[in-house]
């Protein structure tokens, strides 16, 4: 509604200066032109890179991201590589917070209000894919082959093809992940040993998982739960492991009620059922927060087993005691034939329609995602020394920085094989009403976990909300 | 003599008949009684503060001790430190005084001169348009959210403090009523007199009512003042960047950040939020309680 | 009960009627000008903030308005779909149950606060200072004070309901209890209300308790045959403005619940955020505001119809 003059409704047509037009903004859109004339007719990104062709004006890019706290140092760490590597291009981090818990961010609100106004910020990190259909299908992005020098098949070569596909909507690629999120189960060998589990073998199907769970949880006398074997959460991982989809694009269709997610869903259910779900809801309710160091209720021990991402092994070795002997394994597998699967969001760098530079914001986005620069992007994404996320690119796995960060932070590499072996990667459904889609998700788990709903109900009647949304917005 | 009957006229209900004696210790009793039952409400009310102010100097690791214990030891000071970490608290109250202080400057000049239209001066339709003023007092804000939204951002106002202290120069209706109440008990003798010797109608408004009103204008920029201190959803919907927020967007940011073991943390938070209003308060208390039960009553 | 005022135009002799006419149209005339300009911050405002806005959204709730795209013209269809949407029905239902509980409650436990404080009472300014404090402290703030109050493993409050053997809920944890925590918080609330009823009380005229006192009647009826019926007016006003904010509710469930546990959070308000400024759907927002704008309408104007059988009015003592 806002200044629909400003968002060109093809998104192959992106019309990012077409509105205001200054003098100042010509010179700049020449002087790009011309960085990406020359640029394009070098072989490849790479030789361009770090050395702009033409030296322009120098340009300050408006940055936002989520991050905030130690995260925000994290990100002045790869801007100041960035301006390291060359003076056109100043990077301007804005810190705009998430929000809050249960609803979907605030930050795209913000975001989304800002492109609407026509003072976007120039580049953008979204948390997950999740966003990218609502905003490209409302042309709100800038799709990245429209620009020169955008050299897809470069970065196509370049990335994990799971990773790279975050980035992509209908026909045209929006984004490119900064690194990828990829889970395990984590569990704590002394309790283990303590209950008589061989602490060198993990879980490998769901049906070990419960086995184990039960021996390792543990009650007081008055049946609360100090201790918690395992307790599932996440809907999106448990039922790609179990081998369901939640969308079908080729059709259009939500699927949120294919069997093999209800299965999964009614699986978690049983553990409500249990562990008495009432009991879990206290429990879960009385944990401190993962960045309680260490309270954060693994290390402190109040979760035998759980779901992770790679960071927590920095935070374990961090925080936790030096003796804290802990195992890694990939998730569970729903049953011993089952193909492995797992699940992604990525952190995706994406440029808003109205970005003053489009083609300079291209060189910071491909720079954070360290395309065929391997030894700057193994230091990047490792923040010089920790676990953080996965890699786009198996080309990193071969650095010597970076294969002495798996190497101090025992089952890295069973996060980095779940992700870039090519199994199935679980990602968010690449359809408009994403966010909406989210939300009622958390709502539907959330019901059947305290068992106000039966899984395939609770599933058929997300399936329909989520379906008329989305007829909704296409 | 007091006559009693229902708005439609039918007699209200007599009175019973029976004869009491007024028993002096019985009277001593209620009264004991009814301390009683208002210390038990007082706790009550006070409790949530005080639990507040405990936490806010606990540990991580009391914070999460059963039975809550009432005592902080040791006493953590740190938290509030903590809490300045956690959150650039003292950038949100800058923020938040700039609008504030803007906003009451805004709602205080413009609904005085208002609120002067509305009852110092005789004019035709005056009492008619006034009764659309009380009436906008019952739109809801989810009517105008939207459309205000768009408004605001078509101006490129978002992240700015433009449509958080802008409307304030309009006047608000719920202040231009109370400055009326109070403009209309000034003796109209002061402003004829000023007439009559020749002062126009800003004057007579400079140097004779807004001496006089001094105590309801207070009031006014009191409750003002408390309204952006309090407002949420606004900075929520128009302040993106962190380094622009207010306390209270910062505070609810910080809850959702922050886990339960942080809330030492987030307590120190909330208590220097707290602390600025209820010494506002404790100052200038007679101006709410007036205000308010003047807001109720007369109306 | 305009009051001439002394000025020359009036009294000139010796000009014929018609002048006379004109003069008293063309001061007619200055007065509305002088008035208008007094109220015009006002007006602008209002026109701007409040009038445009209100036919912007019937306008908006009539198209697919979303915030990157004005959309197209769909008659009734956001109507129509508001009409199905589940989401709908439920957050006006949670809204409901707010709304009667908190008004509820928050009428009979103000109103006795006041009758217990409207006697010469040692310490009465303390108190009131006490119960009305609570209503100055920034919701942002009251909802993590109770976040953390009710908190089912560590507040004090299941704490005491131990100590006293009750059962201690989930609160905002459990979805049958977190409406009634979001009550409770609204009761600590109250202090506004009774303010308002302890003036209200003041002003009854101590004659009709003396009468009554004469007339041998007891407390209890003082209470039932003269505070009450003359208080009326003033309750009617606070449960007007009590469903007003009500329906307005917004912040607590925002910070405390964000909507859950499992939706047994989600007002309206909350529902209606979430469709603007989440799903970005501002048309079909717009239509929300314009049904709950009704709703408002229709319930403050079917209470103020039957207000007449409820509500008395003083006569004669004003």
């Amino acid at each position: 509604m806002i200044g629909p003059h400003r968002v060109n409704a093809d998104p192959t047509v992106p019309s990012i200066r077409s509105s205001r037009l200054t003098r100042r903004r010509l010179l700049q859109a020449g002087a790009g032109a011309a960085a990406l004339a020359s640029g394009a007719a070098s072989p490849s990104w790479a030789t361009a890179r770090g050395v702009p062709a033409i030296q322009g004006e120098p340009i300050t890019l408006t940055y936002w991201h989520g991050w905030t706290e130690q995260w925000e140092e994290m990100v002045q760490f790869v801007v100041d590589q960035f301006h390291q590597q060359q003076s056109r291009i100043r990077i301007e981090p804005v810190v705009v917070p998430v929000g809050s818990q249960e609803q979907s961010s605030e930050f795209l609100a913000k975001l989304t209000a800002a492109i609407a106004a026509g003072e976007p910020p120039d580049i953008v990190t979204l948390f997950g894919s999740t966003a990218i259909p609502t905003l490209a299908s409302q042309g709100a992005l800038v799709p990245l082959d429209s620009l020169d020098g955008a050299d897809l098949p470069t970065v196509e070569a370049w990335m994990d093809p799971n990773v790279y596909r975050l980035g992509r909507y209908e026909d045209h690629l929006y984004g490119l992940s900064y690194w990828a999120g990829a889970y395990a189960l984590i569990y704590n060998k002394a309790h283990f040993a303590e209950v008589g589990l061989d602490p060198e073998v993990g879980p490998a199907t769901v049906a070990d998982l419960d086995a184990f769970a039960e021996r390792l949880t543990v009650r007081s006398g008055s049946g609360d739960i100090s201790r918690m074997g395992f307790l599932p959460s996440d809907l999106l991982l448990w039922g790609t492991v179990f081998g369901g989809n939640f969308y079908d694009p080729s059709s259009n269709e939500v699927t949120a009620n294919d069997p093999n997610v209800v299965r999964a869903l009614a699986w978690m259910r049983s553990y409500a059922e249990k562990y008495d779900a009432q009991k879990v809801a206290e429990f879960n309710e009385g944990l401190a927060s993962e960045r309680a160091a260490n309270l954060d209720p693994l290390i402190a021990g109040k979760f035998s087993m759980q779901i992770q991402g790679p960071w927590k092994l920095g935070d374990i070795k961090k925080f936790g005691d030096p003796n804290f002997a802990y195992g890694v394994v990939r998730p569970p597998l729903a049953d011993a034939e089952a193909q492995p699967a797992n699940w992604t969001w990525g952190d995706i760098q994406v440029i808003p329609t109205g970005s003053k530079d489009p083609a300079a914001a291209l060189e910071f986005v491909k720079f954070t995602a360290g395309v065929n620069d391997p030894d700057g992007y193994a230091r990047r994404c490792t923040w010089g020394e920790r676990p953080i996320n996965v890699p786009v690119s198996r080309a990193v796995l071969e650095v010597p920085s970076f294969q002495q960060v798996v190497a101090s932070h025992p089952g890295f590499d069973v996060f980095i094989d779940a992700l870039l072996n090519g199994e199935r990667i679980g990602s968010p459904p690449v359809m408009p009403a994403a966010a909406f889609f989210t939300d009622r998700l958390a709502a539907a788990t959330d019901s059947v976990m305290l068992l106000q709903a039966e899984p395939g109900p609770a599933l058929d009647d997300l399936d329909q909300s989520v379906q008329s949304e989305l007829d909704r917005a296409r | 003599m007091a006559t009693l009957t229902r708005r439609d006229g039918s007699p209200l209900a007599p009175v019973g008949g029976r004869t009491t004696r007024a028993a002096t210790g019985r009277r001593w009793a209620g009264s004991a009684a009814r301390h009683a039952i208002l210390l038990a409400c007082s706790a009550v009310f006070v409790l949530p503060f005080v639990w507040m102010v405990v936490t806010s100097l606990k540990s991580n690791q009391q914070v999460l001790v059963y039975p809550p214990e009432w005592i902080p030891s040791p006493v953590r000071w740190r938290n509030y430190l903590d809490a300045f970490e956690a959150a650039p608290l003292l950038r949100y109250a800058w923020n938040t005084t700039v609008i504030c202080v803007t906003s009451v400057v805004g709602v205080v000049i413009s609904s005085t001169v208002v609120a002067y239209g509305f009852s110092r001066l005789e004019w035709r339709g005056r009492d008619a348009l006034f009764v659309v003023v009380l009436a906008s007092l019952m739109l809801p804000f989810q009517v105008t959210l939207i459309p205000l939204f768009i408004i605001f951002s078509r101006l490129d106002w978002t992240n700015t403090y433009l449509p958080l202290t802008v409307p304030a120069f309009f006047g608000n209706a719920f202040y231009i009523f109370l400055l009326r109440q109070f403009f209309l008990r000034i003796p109209r003798d002061y402003s004829d007199a000023a007439r009559v010797e020749g002062a126009n109608e800003l004057q007579i408004l400079w140097q004779i009512i807004v001496p006089l009103a001094r105590p309801a204008m207070i009031t006014v920029a009191l409750f003002q003042f408390l309204f952006a201190w309090n407002d949420f959803l606004g900075p929520l919907i128009y302040i993106s960047e962190e380094s622009r927020f207010t306390l209270a967007l910062g505070l609810a940011t910080m809850r959702s950040n922050l886990g339960l073991s942080e809330f030492g943390q987030i307590m120190a938070a909330a208590t220097m939020i707290v602390a600025p209003v209820l010494l506002i308060f404790a100052v200038a208390q007679r101006y709410f309680i007036e205000g308010i039960a003047a807001s109720g009553v007369k109306g | 009960m305009a009051i001439a005022q002394p000025t020359s135009t009036f009294a000139l002799p010796g000009a014929d009627a018609a002048d006379r006419r004109a003069a008293l149209r063309r001061r007619e005339l200055r007065r509305i000008g002088t008035g208008l300009l007094f109220v015009s911050p006002w007006l602008v405002g209002a026109l701007v903030f409040q009038v445009y806005p209100v036919f912007a959204s019937l306008y908006y709730s009539f198209h697919s308005t979303t915030m990157l795209k004005s959309g197209t013209f769909v008659g009734f269809e956001n109507y129509r779909l508001l009409m199905s949407d589940d989401l709908f029905w439920t957050s006006l239902g949670n809204t409901l149950y707010y709304l009667g509980a908190s008004v509820l409650l928050g009428t009979v436990a103000a109103l006795a606060l006041a009758m217990l404080l409207n006697q010469r009472l040692r310490g009465m300014a303390v108190y009131r200072v006490v119960f009305y404090v609570p209503t100055i402290v920034p919701l942002v703030a009251v909802s993590v004070i109770w976040v953390w109050f009710l908190h089912p493993q560590y507040g004090v409050l299941n704490y005491v309901l131990d100590l006293v053997g009750l059962p201690s809920p989930g609160w905002f944890a459990d979805p049958a209890w977190a409406m009634p925590g979001l009550v409770i918080v609204s009761l600590w609330g109250l202090g506004n209300a009774m303010v308002i009823y302890l003036a209200g009380l003041q002003d009854i005229p101590v004659e009709l308790y003396e009468a009554a006192a004469l007339d041998g009647a007891s407390g209890w009826e003082r209470m039932k045959s003269i505070t009450v019926p003359l208080l009326t007016p003033v309750i009617l006003f606070n449960v007007i403005i009590g469903l007003i904010h009500g329906f307005q509710y917004f912040v607590p469930p925002y910070v405390i619940t964000g909507g859950g546990p499992a939706d047994a959070t989600l007002v309206y308000s909350l529902y209606l955020y979430d469709t603007a400024f989440q799903y970005f759907k501002m048309g079909y927002a717009s239509a929300m505001a314009w049904v709950l704008f009704v709703i408002i309408l229709i319930v403050t104007g079917v209470l103020l119809r039957t207000s007449g059988r409820w509500v008395f009015y003083q006569g004669g003592t004003r």
